[in-house]
């Protein structure tokens, strides 16, 4: 059997008979998982540092990328100008970082100022508003953009060429007629396998909030162990390579943030939340590790730093599962060459970031704007948390992955994303277990994607979920 | 009873314990002929497309009155078997959740034994290898204690260690087995210190060490000091310096004794900062960081002189070799008192040495109040780094002692005073007159 549109099942009730005792064991695929998150391991912790180092290194780099993809689009004719040698109604191209103005962004000098006795901003799910403005800075100048390109689309922090004219008569803006991002880069050609590898993702575990689908992970872990289904389904079964918890794998509720503030004697012999909640998630990973290779991301509410790059998850967290080879703390983001095929993502921030900062409702379409933008994270560092980086920018895609996930979405989706070169990129959201119970399945060969619901309907759990809607 | 407990139960293959469960079912049910027990199956396969045309891989386990249409609602059904058989209808989940787990819980690593797929890369790591592991995240701390006293710093402790350890060499060298002598501020006596120290550091007994060098007195005492926590080691400590070395380190090694040490730091500084420091003691995490402060600041001013950094920050390079620093306030002073000398953090031996109107950094003893744990208000007197204009050795500042074990034989009248635990400066020990200046310090 395969986990493609038309398994075939020769025999799905085979285990509703008499036992007979002849029963196969299957073997595990073997899987070659190069790991290439070096590049976002800290080396140092040097926090003294600005982030404008981060920017620029950031607009030096893609604009390379950018002059070639701007001659492209408009002809080899054009001109690029920097802002500071811009001639009044001259047609040019404009290379340089976006900057969204946005009055409802949480501003840290407006909470402190106290003398206008201004409230503190409401927490609101998004912090656009119809008055943004879109600003385009390079190295020396910033100039209003107007025109073609869409304030409520873009986020800060993306590298974009406009094409347009600054006038004599409104000078200070600059008219963009079109605009373009980097090219996608090269994409190494898919490799054929021969046989069906599946990658499974896993999100949004939350082990320890209330919510939490004890019963159904379980299912999933058995299923992808082989205790579950039938002897078919188990030989398919056998054929998942890996599994990839992106993030998420505690639950808000196990941080207590406030036991800093406190008083002591309340506080007294009270444990962290997420200590038991790591017990049980490390209870979790030693069935997996025990037969399969996991990758671990740490996400939002994981015991980790909070900026981007988020280090590995220490091994010692895991003191049962640890014991196996077969386990990998990675950092989020990841990136890793899984028999060939580049897979990169992270566990949802970024996408989360530039659904608040945007009008973009979709995870799956932040998720191709990223792609499209050629950045992971282009929030970051202005309202997503990121380390100072001085002479590099991690994040930039400087090689087309073949998956591009994001863990701790909403719903599962996927679709294939066409670069201009030929390259086809699977963009899948991997949806929140202890919402949805759902994991997703990646077929290597094929890239086609399918999610996999664990329910259980025994008494008075409801665990009718809706069928995972995706966009093909 | 759930088909995967009856396999690790049975110890059969999973499978096995799927039909077994389910030729039960059947069995009972036509024997009896009567319906008491009820069943949950385990069905899965691809879901009919839904609105948006997607497909799941669904798999459920549903009570057995469910199975029909559970069957009907996937387009293509891909398994389905027992899943678990009660005499009682199931309320929920939990109870096949909880029947599982805590059979998981008894057989941790075996969990996977009767599954029908196995995976030869997960093969449980051995204890060697895991040391392997852990060990390349400490190896800074083993070489160090193997190595010269001045790696004693290790890892444990982050703030000194440069700096402990050059000093600890420089020390070293310096007191080669010279019997600890008042003049602990010569490089000699802190050699002795060192020597002292190196062996001492190797055991972790101290008496071991004690045999070796009667300086070690010193030494040891710092050594010591480190399980007690910060402030109880420097006590001790302090109190062994004195001259009496003898005396003294017969004391600290007893001390040590009790105290698991494993680094014996026994730079000169006889301050049980330096013990402390060396080994992790997160006893005093406040006096660790404090002089690590201190020892920056040590270090920086030291050229490398045998400060042993650790606890010592505070004293700045004097021109004679510290080695005055643990035990011997004298050396630094010109008056080789004792004992007192060495309750005052080792500040002085260093500066004392010889510049009247040098800046003296000195450790006294102030009072700090804290929450501890369980949430009391603590006051405890706590070694602090001052920085004053002494033109004089500092007086010897009496810590107290917390350890009553620790009894300087005639320190001089400074000594004494520690047992009381009341930090008394001791001036008495100074052979200088104190200036006026000592008033307006800040304390």
């Amino acid at each position: 059997m395969e986990y493609c549109t038309k398994p075939i099942t020769s025999n799905p009730d085979a285990l509703l008979s008499e036992p007979v005792g002849d029963d196969n064991t299957f073997k595990r695929i073997s899987c070659k998982i190069k790991h290439c998150c070096d590049k976002f391991r800290l080396k140092d912790r040097n926090f003294q540092r600005q982030y404008a180092h981060l920017y620029s290194e950031r607009l030096i780099t893609m604009r390379t990328c950018l002059e070639s993809a701007a001659k492209q689009k408009w002809g080899s004719d054009i001109v690029i100008r920097k802002l500071h040698e811009l001639n009044s109604d001259e047609t040019c191209v404009v290379i340089g970082t976006l900057f969204k103005h946005m009055e409802l962004q949480p501003s840290i000098l407006r909470e402190i100022s106290d003398e206008h006795g201004l409230l503190p901003q409401p927490l609101t799910s998004k912090y656009t508003s119809s008055e943004d403005k879109l600003i385009l800075e390079d190295e020396l100048q910033r100039i209003t953009l107007v025109g073609e390109l869409q304030v409520q689309t873009s986020v800060t922090g993306v590298i974009v060429a406009v094409h347009g004219v600054e006038p004599e008569d409104d000078k200070g803006k600059f008219h963009v007629k079109d605009y373009c991002f980097q090219q996608l880069p090269a994409q190494d050609p898919l490799p054929s396998l021969e046989q069906d590898r599946y990658l499974v993702f896993v999100s949004g575990l939350e082990i320890g909030s209330k919510c939490e689908q004890q019963f159904n992970l379980q299912l999933f872990v058995d299923m992808v162990t082989g205790q579950l289904g039938c002897p078919e389904q188990q030989a398919a079964n056998a054929n998942i390579a890996a599994v990839i918890v992106a993030g998420n794998s505690l639950s808000k509720d196990t941080q207590t943030k406030d036991t800093l503030t406190k008083a002591k004697y309340l506080t007294k012999n009270t444990v962290a939340g997420s200590v038991e909640a790591m017990k049980s998630l490390d209870d979790y990973l030693v069935q997996l590790a025990a037969c399969t290779d996991v990758v671990v991301l740490p996400g939002e509410f994981d015991p980790c730093n909070y900026t981007l790059p988020q280090q590995p998850l220490h091994r010692c967290m895991f003191p049962q599962a640890a014991r196996y080879p077969t386990l990998h703390c990675a950092t989020n983001p990841y990136e890793a060459v899984i028999e060939g095929i580049r897979v990169l993502g992270t566990s949802g921030q970024p996408v989360q970031d530039i659904y608040r900062y945007s009008s973009l409702e979709d995870g799956l379409q932040i998720l191709d704007k990223t792609l499209e933008w050629g950045h992971l994270a282009p929030t970051a560092p202005d309202t997503l948390g990121c380390y100072p980086y001085y002479d590099e920018d991690p994040f930039i895609l400087k090689e087309c992955p073949h998956i591009l996930f994001s863990g701790n979405q909403n719903k599962f989706q996927h679709k294939t994303h066409k670069g201009s070169d030929g390259q086809r990129v699977l963009v899948l959201s991997v949806p929140r277990f202890c919402q949805t119970g759902t994991a997703a399945l990646v077929n290597l060969r094929t890239l086609e994607s399918f999610p996999m619901v664990f329910q259980s309907e025994i008494g008075s759990d409801t665990m009718e979920v809706d069928s995972p809607v995706a966009e093909k | 009873v759930t088909y995967k407990w009856l396999s690790q139960t049975l110890n059969v293959n999973c499978n096995t314990a799927k039909q077994m469960l389910f030729k039960y079912i059947d069995t009972v049910r036509n024997d009896k002929n009567k319906d008491d027990i009820s069943a949950t199956y385990f069905i899965s396969g691809l879901s009919k497309p839904d609105i948006d045309g997607v497909q799941a891989f669904k798999s459920a386990v549903i009570p057995e009155e469910k199975l029909g249409s559970y069957k009907d609602s996937y387009m293509v059904v891909t398994s389905c078997h027992v899943y678990s058989v009660q005499k009682s209808t199931l309320k929920d989940s939990n109870a096949l959740y909880m029947t599982d787990f805590e059979k998981f819980k008894e057989n941790v690593f075996n969990s996977n034994k009767y599954s029908s797929i196995q995976c030869e890369r997960a093969e449980l790591r051995s204890r060697e290898e895991m040391e392997m592991l852990t060990m390349k995240m400490v190896p800074a701390a083993d070489t160090e204690k193997k190595a010269a006293p001045s790696a004693v710093s290790k890892p444990v402790q982050k703030a000194m260690p440069k700096s402990a350890i050059a000093s600890m060499f420089a020390k070293t060298e310096n007191s080669k087995g010279g019997p600890v002598k008042e003049t602990a501020k010569s490089e000699p006596a802190k050699a002795a210190k060192i020597e002292d120290a190196k062996p001492a550091k190797t055991e972790t007994a101290k008496s071991a060490k004690t045999g070796p060098a009667k300086a070690d007195g010193k030494k040891t005492e710092a050594a010591s000091k480190k399980s007690d926590g910060g402030m109880k080691s420097f006590f001790p400590k302090q109190q062994t310096e004195s001259s009496k070395p003898a005396s003294v380190t017969t004391k600290k090694d007893e001390k040590p004794k009790e105290v698991k040490k494993e680094i014996q730091k026994s730079p000169e500084k006889p301050a049980s900062k330096k013990t402390a420091r060396k080994e992790d003691s997160d006893d005093e995490p406040i006096f660790i960081s404090k002089r690590r402060k201190t020892d920056q600041d040590l270090f920086a001013s030291d050229s490398g002189e045998g400060e042993e950094m650790e606890e010592e920050s505070e004293c700045p390079l004097p021109p004679s070799p510290p080695g005055a620093k643990e035990a011997s306030p004298e050396p630094e002073e010109p008056v080789k008192k004792s004992p007192t000398k060495q309750q005052v953090s080792k500040v002085d031996t260093g500066k004392t040495s010889g510049t009247g109107s040098r800046r003296i950094r000195k450790r006294k003893q102030v009072n700090k109040t804290y929450m501890d744990k369980d949430g009391f208000m603590v006051t405890e007197k706590v070694w602090e780094s001052e920085s004053t204009d002494a033109s004089e050795s500092e007086e010897p500042v009496k810590k107290d002692v917390k350890k009553p074990a620790v009894k300087s034989p005639a320190k001089g009248g400074g000594k004494k005073a520690s047992p009381k635990k009341k930090p008394s400066p001791s001036k008495t020990n100074s052979a200088k007159q104190t200036s006026l200046t000592a008033f307006f310090k800040k304390s």
